[in-house]
Protein backbone atom coordinates (compact mmCIF):
# COMPACT_ATOMS: atom_id res chain seq x y z
CA UNK A 1 0.00 0.00 0.00
CA UNK A 2 1.51 3.45 -0.96
CA UNK A 3 1.72 6.28 1.87
CA UNK A 4 -0.75 8.21 0.36
CA UNK A 5 -3.39 5.30 0.25
CA UNK A 6 -2.93 4.12 3.39
CA UNK A 7 -3.62 8.15 4.47
CA UNK A 8 -6.91 8.15 2.62
CA UNK A 9 -8.01 5.20 4.61
CA UNK A 10 -6.96 6.55 7.87
CA UNK A 11 -8.35 10.58 6.93
CA UNK A 12 -11.82 8.34 5.70
CA UNK A 13 -11.50 6.55 8.88
CA UNK A 14 -10.96 9.62 11.35
CA UNK A 15 -14.47 11.51 9.43
CA UNK A 16 -11.39 13.51 8.19
CA UNK A 17 -13.54 16.96 6.16
CA UNK A 18 -11.67 17.21 2.96
CA UNK A 19 -13.46 17.86 -0.25
CA UNK A 20 -12.63 15.39 -2.54
CA UNK A 21 -10.81 17.74 -5.68
CA UNK A 22 -8.43 19.18 -2.40
CA UNK A 23 -7.92 15.29 -1.41
CA UNK A 24 -5.36 13.83 -3.90
CA UNK A 25 -3.18 17.24 -3.23
CA UNK A 26 -3.58 16.84 1.09
CA UNK A 27 -2.38 13.27 0.09
CA UNK A 28 0.47 14.48 -2.50
CA UNK A 29 1.57 16.79 0.09
CA UNK A 30 1.05 14.69 3.33
CA UNK A 31 1.59 11.14 2.76
CA UNK A 32 5.59 11.06 2.94
CA UNK A 33 5.05 12.88 5.69
CA UNK A 34 2.79 10.68 7.81
CA UNK A 35 4.37 7.84 6.64
CA UNK A 36 7.69 9.56 8.82
CA UNK A 37 6.00 10.01 11.39
CA UNK A 38 5.09 6.25 11.61
CA UNK A 39 8.79 5.50 11.13
CA UNK A 40 9.05 7.76 14.68
CA UNK A 41 6.42 5.31 16.03
CA UNK A 42 8.56 2.46 15.54
CA UNK A 43 12.69 4.11 16.62
CA UNK A 44 13.97 2.70 20.06
CA UNK A 45 13.82 5.71 21.87
CA UNK A 46 15.26 4.16 24.93
CA UNK A 47 14.01 5.34 28.43
CA UNK A 48 13.37 8.82 26.85
CA UNK A 49 10.16 10.44 28.48
CA UNK A 50 7.53 12.85 26.46
CA UNK A 51 9.42 16.33 26.51
CA UNK A 52 8.08 18.92 28.79
CA UNK A 53 9.99 22.32 27.47
CA UNK A 54 7.90 24.25 30.31
CA UNK A 55 9.92 22.25 32.99
CA UNK A 56 12.76 21.14 31.09
CA UNK A 57 14.45 24.40 30.19
CA UNK A 58 14.11 25.91 33.21
CA UNK A 59 15.49 23.00 35.41
CA UNK A 60 18.72 23.61 32.87
CA UNK A 61 18.80 27.63 32.82
CA UNK A 62 21.91 29.09 33.72
CA UNK B 1 15.09 67.15 8.08
CA UNK B 2 16.70 63.47 8.87
CA UNK B 3 15.23 60.74 7.02
CA UNK B 4 13.82 58.77 10.58
CA UNK B 5 13.21 55.87 8.73
CA UNK B 6 16.23 55.10 7.79
CA UNK B 7 17.83 54.58 11.59
CA UNK B 8 18.04 51.38 13.35
CA UNK B 9 16.10 50.87 16.58
CA UNK B 10 18.86 51.62 18.71
CA UNK B 11 19.94 54.52 16.56
CA UNK B 12 16.80 55.90 16.68
CA UNK B 13 16.79 55.79 20.34
CA UNK B 14 20.02 57.24 20.77
CA UNK B 15 18.74 60.02 18.77
CA UNK B 16 15.50 60.49 20.94
CA UNK B 17 17.62 60.14 24.07
CA UNK B 18 19.90 62.99 23.03
CA UNK B 19 16.58 65.05 21.82
CA UNK B 20 17.81 65.49 18.18
CA UNK B 21 14.29 64.72 17.08
CA UNK B 22 11.23 63.74 18.60
CA UNK B 23 8.80 60.56 19.34
CA UNK B 24 6.06 63.01 16.84
CA UNK B 25 8.73 63.60 14.30
CA UNK B 26 9.74 59.67 14.02
CA UNK B 27 6.13 58.09 14.30
CA UNK B 28 4.97 60.90 11.76
CA UNK B 29 7.91 59.70 9.57
CA UNK B 30 7.15 55.82 9.60
CA UNK B 31 3.41 56.69 8.76
CA UNK B 32 4.22 58.59 6.05
CA UNK B 33 5.74 56.07 4.61
CA UNK B 34 3.69 53.43 5.32
CA UNK B 35 0.94 55.93 3.32
CA UNK B 36 3.21 56.32 0.47
CA UNK B 37 4.29 52.48 0.06
CA UNK B 38 1.50 50.42 1.56
CA UNK B 39 -0.07 49.49 -1.63
CA UNK B 40 3.64 47.90 -2.72
CA UNK B 41 4.63 46.11 0.46
CA UNK B 42 0.97 44.61 1.71
CA UNK B 43 2.48 44.51 5.27
CA UNK B 44 -0.45 45.96 7.58
CA UNK B 45 -4.04 44.94 8.18
CA UNK B 46 -5.20 47.94 10.03
CA UNK B 47 -2.64 50.82 10.43
CA UNK B 48 -3.35 52.77 14.03
CA UNK B 49 -2.42 56.45 13.08
CA UNK B 50 -4.34 58.57 15.13
CA UNK B 51 -3.82 56.56 18.42
CA UNK B 52 -0.14 56.64 17.28
CA UNK B 53 0.65 60.15 17.08
CA UNK B 54 -1.17 60.48 21.09
CA UNK B 55 0.52 57.86 22.00
CA UNK B 56 4.16 59.40 20.13
CA UNK B 57 3.12 62.89 22.19
CA UNK B 58 2.57 60.89 25.47
CA UNK B 59 6.08 59.79 24.71
CA UNK B 60 7.24 63.16 23.86
CA UNK B 61 5.69 64.42 27.12
CA UNK B 62 7.01 61.41 29.27
CA UNK B 63 10.81 62.51 28.27
CA UNK B 64 10.03 65.91 29.12
CA UNK B 65 9.28 64.75 32.49
CA UNK B 66 12.25 63.13 32.73
CA UNK B 67 10.07 59.33 32.72
CA UNK B 68 10.57 57.89 29.03
CA UNK B 69 10.95 54.44 29.10
CA UNK B 70 13.65 52.78 27.14
CA UNK B 71 11.69 52.32 24.19
CA UNK B 72 10.05 56.07 24.06
CA UNK B 73 8.84 56.93 20.78
CA UNK B 74 9.84 54.02 18.88
CA UNK B 75 7.37 52.85 16.27
CA UNK B 76 6.72 49.16 16.52
CA UNK B 77 4.27 46.93 14.50
CA UNK B 78 2.32 43.67 15.74
CA UNK B 79 1.50 40.69 14.07
CA UNK B 80 -2.36 40.02 13.94
CA UNK B 81 -1.91 37.39 16.31
CA UNK B 82 -1.88 39.49 19.37
CA UNK B 83 -4.85 40.60 20.71
CA UNK B 84 -4.41 44.50 20.34
CA UNK B 85 -6.86 46.86 22.25
CA UNK B 86 -8.91 48.10 19.59
CA UNK B 87 -8.19 46.00 16.56
CA UNK B 88 -10.07 43.01 15.50
CA UNK B 89 -7.79 39.90 15.80
CA UNK B 90 -7.91 38.34 12.78
CA UNK B 91 -5.52 35.60 12.88
CA UNK B 92 -4.75 35.81 9.03
CA UNK B 93 -8.28 34.22 8.83
CA UNK B 94 -11.44 35.11 7.33
CA UNK B 95 -12.75 33.22 10.39
CA UNK B 96 -12.72 35.76 12.59
CA UNK B 97 -13.80 39.17 10.52
CA UNK B 98 -16.57 40.55 12.40
CA UNK B 99 -15.29 39.74 15.84
CA UNK B 100 -15.48 42.51 18.13
CA UNK B 101 -12.23 44.35 18.94
CA UNK B 102 -9.74 43.29 21.95
CA UNK B 103 -11.01 44.94 24.79
CA UNK B 104 -7.19 44.48 26.54
CA UNK B 105 -3.52 44.29 24.69
CA UNK B 106 -1.23 40.28 24.77
CA UNK B 107 1.25 40.70 27.29
CA UNK B 108 4.05 41.54 25.21
CA UNK B 109 2.16 44.13 23.43
CA UNK B 110 1.45 45.94 26.86
CA UNK B 111 5.17 45.22 27.61
CA UNK B 112 6.10 47.64 24.61
CA UNK B 113 3.67 50.42 25.18
CA UNK B 114 4.94 50.14 28.90
CA UNK B 115 8.63 51.09 27.57
CA UNK B 116 7.18 53.60 25.64
CA UNK B 117 6.73 51.82 22.28
CA UNK B 118 4.71 53.23 20.01
CA UNK B 119 2.08 50.47 18.12
CA UNK B 120 1.72 51.88 14.31
CA UNK B 121 -0.60 49.19 13.25
CA UNK B 122 -0.89 45.36 12.92
CA UNK B 123 1.00 42.61 10.10
CA UNK B 124 -0.31 40.33 7.93
CA UNK B 125 0.54 36.36 8.65
CA UNK B 126 0.04 32.72 7.07
CA UNK B 127 -3.71 32.11 8.06
CA UNK B 128 -3.32 31.13 11.69
CA UNK B 129 0.19 31.18 11.95
CA UNK B 130 -0.03 27.43 10.32
CA UNK B 131 2.74 27.54 7.54
CA UNK B 132 5.88 29.33 6.66
CA UNK B 133 5.70 30.45 2.74
CA UNK B 134 3.74 33.49 4.40
CA UNK B 135 1.34 32.84 1.13
CA UNK B 136 -2.48 34.20 2.07
CA UNK B 137 -4.84 34.18 -0.38
CA UNK B 138 -7.44 35.62 1.27
CA UNK B 139 -6.55 38.26 3.43
CA UNK B 140 -3.13 39.40 0.80
CA UNK B 141 0.28 38.49 1.26
CA UNK B 142 3.05 40.96 2.13
CA UNK B 143 5.69 41.62 -0.52
CA UNK B 144 9.02 40.61 -0.27
CA UNK B 145 10.97 43.64 -0.81
CA UNK B 146 14.01 41.62 -2.14
CA UNK B 147 11.80 39.97 -5.48
CA UNK B 148 8.18 40.60 -6.01
CA UNK B 149 7.92 37.14 -7.33
CA UNK B 150 9.08 35.50 -4.14
CA UNK B 151 7.81 34.40 -0.60
CA UNK B 152 7.94 36.84 2.50
CA UNK B 153 8.30 33.53 4.43
CA UNK B 154 5.88 33.38 7.39
CA UNK B 155 3.96 33.09 9.44
CA UNK B 156 4.96 36.41 10.53
CA UNK B 157 5.10 37.96 7.17
CA UNK B 158 3.73 41.48 7.45
CA UNK B 159 5.95 42.14 10.75
CA UNK B 160 9.11 41.23 8.55
CA UNK B 161 7.93 43.28 5.89
CA UNK B 162 7.23 45.73 7.83
CA UNK B 163 10.61 45.84 9.44
CA UNK B 164 12.40 45.55 5.74
CA UNK B 165 10.65 48.07 4.26
CA UNK B 166 11.38 50.90 7.03
CA UNK B 167 7.62 51.12 7.83
CA UNK B 168 8.72 50.20 11.90
CA UNK B 169 12.03 50.29 14.09
CA UNK B 170 10.93 46.65 15.22
CA UNK B 171 8.02 43.84 15.02
CA UNK B 172 6.37 41.33 17.12
CA UNK B 173 5.98 38.06 15.47
CA UNK B 174 5.10 34.34 16.67
CA UNK B 175 7.73 31.39 15.99
CA UNK B 176 6.28 27.83 16.31
CA UNK B 177 8.45 26.11 13.62
CA UNK B 178 9.76 28.89 11.51
CA UNK B 179 7.53 31.76 12.07
CA UNK B 180 9.89 34.51 13.08
CA UNK B 181 13.27 33.35 11.61
CA UNK B 182 12.52 32.56 8.48
CA UNK B 183 10.71 35.92 7.17
CA UNK B 184 13.41 37.60 8.91
CA UNK B 185 15.83 35.59 7.14
CA UNK B 186 14.37 35.68 3.44
CA UNK B 187 13.49 39.81 4.10
CA UNK B 188 17.06 40.15 5.00
CA UNK B 189 16.50 41.79 8.56
CA UNK B 190 17.46 39.66 12.11
CA UNK B 191 14.71 37.99 14.43
CA UNK B 192 15.49 36.36 17.32
CA UNK B 193 13.06 33.39 19.00
CA UNK B 194 13.70 33.12 22.34
CA UNK B 195 13.31 30.33 24.45
CA UNK B 196 10.71 28.82 25.60
CA UNK B 197 8.43 30.37 28.45
CA UNK B 198 10.92 33.46 28.11
CA UNK B 199 8.52 36.05 26.39
CA UNK B 200 4.56 35.74 27.80
CA UNK B 201 1.92 34.38 25.13
CA UNK B 202 -0.70 35.34 27.13
CA UNK B 203 -3.17 37.04 24.35
CA UNK B 204 -1.89 35.24 21.72
CA UNK B 205 -3.93 33.09 19.55
CA UNK B 206 -2.08 29.63 20.31
CA UNK B 207 -1.60 27.45 17.26
CA UNK B 208 0.59 24.49 19.29
CA UNK B 209 0.98 24.97 22.88
CA UNK B 210 4.36 23.70 23.17
CA UNK B 211 6.19 24.63 20.20
CA UNK B 212 4.72 28.27 20.69
CA UNK B 213 7.34 30.85 21.31
CA UNK B 214 6.69 35.06 20.73
CA UNK B 215 10.13 37.75 19.96
CA UNK B 216 10.79 40.13 17.86
CA UNK B 217 11.98 41.29 14.31
CA UNK B 218 14.39 44.16 14.01
CA UNK B 219 17.20 45.32 11.83
CA UNK B 220 20.31 44.32 14.31
CA UNK B 221 20.85 41.91 17.22
CA UNK B 222 21.35 45.33 18.86
CA UNK B 223 18.08 45.96 18.42
CA UNK B 224 16.65 42.83 19.41
CA UNK B 225 18.52 42.95 22.70
CA UNK B 226 16.74 46.22 23.30
CA UNK B 227 13.31 44.96 22.25
CA UNK B 228 13.40 41.32 24.25
CA UNK B 229 14.90 43.43 27.40
CA UNK B 230 11.12 45.65 27.06
CA UNK B 231 8.79 41.87 26.80
CA UNK B 232 10.63 38.98 28.62
CA UNK B 233 9.99 38.20 31.92
CA UNK B 234 7.51 36.07 34.16
CA UNK B 235 3.87 35.97 33.96
CA UNK B 236 1.40 33.96 35.46
CA UNK B 237 -1.20 34.91 32.52
CA UNK B 238 0.90 32.16 30.56
CA UNK B 239 1.51 28.71 32.25
CA UNK B 240 4.56 28.40 30.48
CA UNK B 241 6.11 31.60 31.50
CA UNK B 242 9.20 30.41 32.94
CA UNK B 243 10.43 32.05 36.59
CA UNK B 244 14.23 32.72 35.58
CA UNK B 245 15.71 35.93 35.68
CA UNK B 246 16.42 38.28 33.42
CA UNK B 247 19.89 39.96 32.12
CA UNK B 248 21.11 42.92 30.91
CA UNK B 249 20.85 42.13 27.19
CA UNK B 250 22.61 45.38 25.87
CA UNK B 251 25.18 44.71 28.68
CA UNK B 252 25.74 40.93 26.59
CA UNK B 253 26.24 42.81 23.94
CA UNK B 254 29.93 43.38 24.55
CA UNK B 255 31.04 40.07 25.43
CA UNK B 256 33.79 39.11 23.25
CA UNK B 257 33.63 36.66 20.41
CA UNK B 258 37.09 35.26 20.83
CA UNK B 259 37.60 32.01 21.68
CA UNK B 260 34.07 31.52 21.95
CA UNK B 261 33.30 28.06 20.52
CA UNK B 262 31.06 27.48 17.71
CA UNK B 263 29.24 24.20 16.79
CA UNK B 264 28.44 23.27 13.24
CA UNK B 265 26.10 20.24 12.79
CA UNK B 266 27.50 20.09 8.65
CA UNK B 267 26.16 16.30 8.80
CA UNK B 268 22.81 17.56 9.04
CA UNK B 269 22.86 21.17 8.11
CA UNK B 270 24.45 21.40 5.16
CA UNK B 271 23.59 17.55 3.60
CA UNK B 272 20.46 18.87 1.60
CA UNK B 273 21.54 22.52 0.94
CA UNK B 274 21.81 24.99 -1.90
CA UNK B 275 25.28 26.00 -3.15
CA UNK B 276 24.88 29.27 -3.53
CA UNK B 277 22.95 29.15 0.32
CA UNK B 278 26.07 27.00 1.46
CA UNK B 279 28.81 29.01 -0.32
CA UNK B 280 27.57 31.85 2.17
CA UNK B 281 27.43 30.22 4.75
CA UNK B 282 30.75 29.10 4.54
CA UNK B 283 32.18 32.70 3.89
CA UNK B 284 30.22 33.63 7.15
CA UNK B 285 31.60 31.15 9.35
CA UNK B 286 35.35 32.34 8.16
CA UNK B 287 34.41 35.76 9.22
CA UNK B 288 33.43 34.28 11.98
CA UNK B 289 37.05 32.98 12.32
CA UNK B 290 38.54 36.10 12.01
CA UNK B 291 36.53 37.42 14.83
CA UNK B 292 38.25 35.05 17.27
CA UNK B 293 35.62 32.26 17.11
CA UNK B 294 36.78 28.83 17.43
CA UNK B 295 34.49 26.67 14.95
CA UNK B 296 34.48 22.58 14.70
CA UNK B 297 31.64 20.30 13.92
CA UNK B 298 29.12 18.44 16.19
CA UNK B 299 27.07 15.63 15.73
CA UNK B 300 23.72 15.73 16.61
CA UNK B 301 22.18 12.53 14.89
CA UNK B 302 18.53 13.13 15.84
CA UNK B 303 18.01 16.21 13.71
CA UNK B 304 17.14 13.28 10.92
CA UNK B 305 13.96 12.65 12.93
CA UNK B 306 12.83 16.55 13.72
CA UNK B 307 10.58 17.02 10.27
CA UNK B 308 8.16 14.16 11.45
CA UNK B 309 7.97 15.42 14.84
CA UNK B 310 7.64 18.97 14.31
CA UNK B 311 4.77 18.23 11.93
CA UNK B 312 3.21 15.25 14.20
CA UNK B 313 3.01 17.66 17.25
CA UNK B 314 1.94 20.75 15.02
CA UNK B 315 -0.81 18.81 13.29
CA UNK B 316 -1.72 16.83 16.78
CA UNK B 317 -1.89 20.14 18.95
CA UNK B 318 -3.69 22.85 16.21
CA UNK B 319 -6.08 20.22 15.56
CA UNK B 320 -6.81 18.93 18.77
CA UNK B 321 -7.01 23.40 20.33
CA UNK B 322 -7.89 25.62 17.24
CA UNK B 323 -10.59 23.26 15.25
CA UNK B 324 -12.57 22.86 18.60
CA UNK B 325 -11.85 27.12 19.47
CA UNK B 326 -12.52 27.46 15.81
CA UNK B 327 -15.87 25.84 15.95
CA UNK B 328 -18.54 26.84 13.21
CA UNK B 329 -16.18 29.29 11.89
CA UNK B 330 -13.69 26.40 11.01
CA UNK B 331 -15.79 26.57 7.63
CA UNK B 332 -14.28 30.51 6.88
CA UNK B 333 -10.94 29.18 6.91
CA UNK B 334 -8.93 29.43 3.65
CA UNK B 335 -8.37 25.61 2.15
CA UNK B 336 -5.12 25.30 2.83
CA UNK B 337 -4.95 25.33 6.90
CA UNK B 338 -8.67 23.51 6.66
CA UNK B 339 -6.87 20.19 4.87
CA UNK B 340 -3.83 20.57 7.72
CA UNK B 341 -6.39 20.51 10.84
CA UNK B 342 -8.22 17.72 8.47
CA UNK B 343 -5.07 15.99 8.14
CA UNK B 344 -4.58 16.00 12.34
CA UNK B 345 -7.10 13.73 12.44
CA UNK B 346 -5.40 11.21 10.51
CA UNK B 347 -2.87 10.67 13.67
CA UNK B 348 -3.01 8.78 16.77
CA UNK B 349 -1.64 9.40 20.14
CA UNK B 350 1.52 7.36 19.29
CA UNK B 351 2.41 9.40 16.62
CA UNK B 352 2.25 12.23 19.14
CA UNK B 353 4.08 10.95 21.54
CA UNK B 354 6.49 9.54 19.88
CA UNK B 355 7.24 12.87 18.85
CA UNK B 356 7.19 14.00 22.35
CA UNK B 357 9.76 11.25 23.28
CA UNK B 358 11.81 12.35 20.10
CA UNK B 359 12.10 15.78 21.38
CA UNK B 360 13.49 14.73 24.58
CA UNK B 361 16.43 12.43 22.61
CA UNK B 362 17.00 15.78 20.47
CA UNK B 363 16.85 18.03 23.34
CA UNK B 364 19.66 15.56 25.57
CA UNK B 365 21.87 15.42 22.09
CA UNK B 366 22.38 18.88 21.67
CA UNK B 367 22.58 19.76 25.07
CA UNK B 368 25.66 17.49 24.70
CA UNK B 369 26.65 19.12 21.46
CA UNK B 370 26.58 22.60 23.63
CA UNK B 371 28.40 21.30 26.50
CA UNK B 372 31.57 21.05 23.44
CA UNK B 373 30.70 24.25 21.84
CA UNK B 374 29.34 27.77 22.99
CA UNK B 375 26.68 28.28 20.56
CA UNK B 376 25.93 26.09 17.54
CA UNK B 377 25.51 27.84 13.78
CA UNK B 378 24.21 26.78 10.34
CA UNK B 379 22.43 27.94 7.82
CA UNK B 380 18.86 29.83 8.71
CA UNK B 381 17.50 28.16 5.96
CA UNK B 382 18.84 25.99 3.16
CA UNK B 383 17.42 27.62 0.47
CA UNK B 384 16.37 31.26 -0.79
CA UNK B 385 13.34 32.24 -0.67
CA UNK B 386 11.30 30.00 -3.24
CA UNK B 387 8.94 31.23 -6.04
CA UNK B 388 5.30 31.98 -4.49
CA UNK B 389 3.07 29.15 -5.59
CA UNK B 390 5.63 26.41 -5.76
CA UNK B 391 4.48 23.08 -3.87
CA UNK B 392 7.83 21.56 -4.17
CA UNK B 393 11.11 22.69 -4.35
CA UNK B 394 14.72 21.70 -5.49
CA UNK B 395 17.30 21.93 -2.77
CA UNK B 396 20.70 20.63 -3.82
CA UNK B 397 20.20 17.25 -5.33
CA UNK B 398 17.19 16.45 -3.47
CA UNK B 399 12.49 17.11 -4.15
CA UNK B 400 11.33 18.31 -0.99
CA UNK B 401 7.90 20.09 0.05
CA UNK B 402 7.99 23.63 -0.29
CA UNK B 403 7.22 23.99 3.99
CA UNK B 404 9.53 20.99 4.63
CA UNK B 405 12.15 22.57 2.88
CA UNK B 406 11.63 26.37 4.48
CA UNK B 407 11.20 25.12 7.94
CA UNK B 408 14.52 22.02 7.79
CA UNK B 409 16.73 23.87 9.95
CA UNK B 410 14.28 26.14 12.01
CA UNK B 411 11.86 23.50 13.31
CA UNK B 412 14.45 21.82 15.56
CA UNK B 413 15.07 24.24 17.89
CA UNK B 414 11.05 24.63 18.05
CA UNK B 415 11.04 21.19 19.38
CA UNK B 416 14.35 21.89 21.77
CA UNK B 417 12.52 25.34 22.70
CA UNK B 418 16.69 27.00 22.65
CA UNK B 419 17.07 30.45 21.82
CA UNK B 420 17.61 31.01 17.81
CA UNK B 421 18.41 33.94 16.27
CA UNK B 422 18.72 34.71 12.48
CA UNK B 423 21.05 37.72 11.18
CA UNK B 424 21.49 38.68 7.48
CA UNK B 425 24.52 37.22 5.93
CA UNK B 426 24.80 37.74 2.50
CA UNK B 427 22.82 38.19 -0.96
CA UNK B 428 22.97 35.16 -3.62
CA UNK B 429 23.75 35.36 -6.99
CA UNK B 430 19.86 36.49 -7.51
CA UNK B 431 19.83 39.11 -5.49
CA UNK B 432 18.28 37.42 -2.62
CA UNK B 433 18.74 37.50 0.92
CA UNK B 434 20.86 34.67 3.29
CA UNK B 435 20.81 33.92 7.02
CA UNK B 436 22.67 32.79 9.43
CA UNK B 437 20.93 31.17 12.92
CA UNK B 438 23.20 31.09 16.15
CA UNK B 439 21.65 28.61 18.61
CA UNK B 440 22.26 28.60 22.22
CA UNK B 441 21.77 27.11 26.25
CA UNK B 442 18.60 27.66 27.86
CA UNK B 443 17.87 30.81 28.52
CA UNK B 444 21.01 31.99 27.04
CA UNK B 445 19.53 34.76 24.70
CA UNK B 446 22.49 37.19 25.44
CA UNK B 447 25.22 34.90 24.12
CA UNK B 448 23.56 33.99 20.80
CA UNK B 449 22.81 38.09 20.92
CA UNK B 450 26.38 38.69 21.76
CA UNK B 451 27.35 36.71 18.77
CA UNK B 452 25.06 37.66 16.38
CA UNK B 453 26.41 42.03 17.29
CA UNK B 454 30.05 41.12 17.24
CA UNK B 455 29.37 39.43 13.37
CA UNK B 456 27.14 42.18 12.73
CA UNK B 457 30.26 44.35 13.69
CA UNK B 458 32.22 42.63 11.15
CA UNK B 459 29.89 42.62 8.76
CA UNK B 460 27.21 45.26 6.94
CA UNK B 461 24.78 42.92 5.35
CA UNK B 462 22.06 44.09 7.99
CA UNK B 463 22.86 47.50 7.14
CA UNK B 464 21.53 46.26 2.92
CA UNK B 465 18.12 47.97 2.18
CA UNK B 466 15.85 46.86 -0.67
CA UNK B 467 15.25 49.44 -3.20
Amino acid sequence: MTDEERLRRRLVAAGADIPDAALSLVLMAAGPLVAAMDELTRLDLGDAEPFCPARRLPDDAG
Amino acid sequence: MSDWTSLSLAALARALARRETTALAVVEAHLARIRDTEARTGAFVEVRAEEALVAAAAADAARAAGRAGPLAGIPVAVKDLFAVRGCVRGCGSPAFAGDAPAPHDAAAVARLRAAGAVVVGTTHLHELAFGATGVNPALGTPVNPWGADRVPGGSSSGSAVAVAARLASAALGTDTGASIRVPAAFCGVSGLKPTYGRVSRAGVMPLAWTLDHVGPIARSAEDLALVLQAIAGHDPADPASARVPVPDYTAALERPLRGVRLGVPRHFALAVADAGIAALFERALADLRAAGAVVTDVEIPALAHAAPALGAVILAEATAGLLPRLGARADRVGPEARMRLETGRALGAHHYLAAQRLRTRLYEETRAALARADLLVMPMTVLSPPPIGALRVRVGDVDLGVEEAITRLSGPFNLTGLPALAVPCGFTDEGLPASLQLVGRPFAEGDVLAVGHAYQRATDWHHRAPA
